[in-house]
């Protein structure tokens, strides 16, 4: 998963970067947040996010803010690292966007637990998002189903919405995704078999 | 001042198992960051020493935070606590009071340089 990592303190940054990447994660680095702005806000962008609050440009509660006022490209997990320890600091973090905030200095065991339930809620929520359009496109399907459909009481054919005549088999396929196999049923049989039976000289 | 909690048992200006355990143990890369560091220290001083001498509540504050940050990954906890004190008292504007621990943060980053200058440095008991 990729994790992008925004902090001006360039010891800091580097620390973040190898521990990350030797942790299986993807680090993408800025050294500000007008930076990390573009990258979340660009194509692509990572899933994770470790948003130091004090940078150049724009804070981390800066960015969160931002993140979340943008129309949405899918799930984004922010983390806000802060040495301020103050609970109305973190209480502000949390309302304006932040997901989770880890105070400096931090041990990095603590930090991976932290990106671990990240990529646990960010994975449940693009299932979740997944699972979202395969319902509405089904539902799309059932919907078009719905209503009065005129069907000739003579031939059986239904009308569909362009003014078109069509068998039943055919418009229920088109819109529910139903495949039909072709048979005769015992009546039909007989009635279909009767002409031959006929001219063949058996009785019926 | 060596009553004070953020001084290592052994008196060394960095707790040495603190700042491994922040790099999974890697001594090597330790040394990458502390290189790093010492790089960018006698700039990083400058700045914030030209910025308590014009009274810059603002660069004094953001200074003394972004040598806060790197302090506190190398685990030099006097110095780093030495550092918040200054960023706090640079927001009140008691410069009167920052330059007090200014003198006292400049003396602990040469103690802490020296530390890193001894070539047996990540060799110290711990």
């Amino acid at each position: 998963m990729r994790v992008l990592v925004a902090d001006d303190d360039p010891l800091a940054r580097r620390l973040l970067e190898v521990t990350l990447t030797r942790s299986g994660y993807e680090v993408l680095a800025v050294a500000d947040g007008v930076e990390a702005w573009d990258v979340l806000h660009g194509q692509d962008s990572p899933t994770l996010a470790l948003l130091d609050w004090m940078m150049p440009g724009l804070t981390g509660v800066d960015v969160c803010r931002k993140v979340r006022e943008a129309t949405p490209r899918g799930p984004i997990y922010l983390i806000v690292v802060t040495s301020k320890g103050q609970t109305e600091d973190v209480v502000n973090a949390l309302r304006t966007g932040a997901d989770d905030y880890i105070t400096k200095p931090f041990e990095i065991e603590e930090l991976r637990a932290r990106l671990a339930v990240g990529e646990r809620l960010v994975t449940l929520q693009q299932q979740l998002a997944d699972r979202v359009r395969a319902l509405e496109e089904a539902l799309a399907h059932v919907q078009q189903l719905q209503g009065l459909i005129p069907i000739c009481a003579w031939c059986g054919q239904v009308r569909s919405d362009g003014n078109y005549w069509e068998q039943v088999e055919s418009y229920l396929a088109k819109r529910s995704g139903l495949q039909f196999t072709h048979a005769i049923c015992p009546p039909c049989r007989v009635k279909a078999s009767a002409p031959l039976r006929r001219d063949a000289g058996v009785e019926t | 001042m060596n009553d004070d909690r953020s001084v290592a048992p052994d008196g060394s200006p960095i707790q040495l198992d603190v700042a491994l355990r922040r790099v999974d143990g890697d001594a090597e890369f330790l040394g990458e960051l502390v290189r790093t560091f010492q790089d960018d220290l006698p700039e990083r001083l400058h700045t914030l020493r030209e910025a308590i001498l014009r009274r810059d509540q603002t660069e004094t504050a953001r200074s003394a935070h972004s040598l806060k940050g790197s302090l506190g990954v190398l685990a030099a906890e006097r110095a780093r606590t030495l550092a918040q004190e200054l960023e706090t008292l640079a927001g009140t504007g008691r410069f009167d009071d920052v330059a007090r621990v200014w003198a006292t943060l400049e003396q602990e980053m040469v103690r802490l340089t020296a530390f890193f200058t001894s070539p047996d440095w990540k060799k110290r008991p711990r």
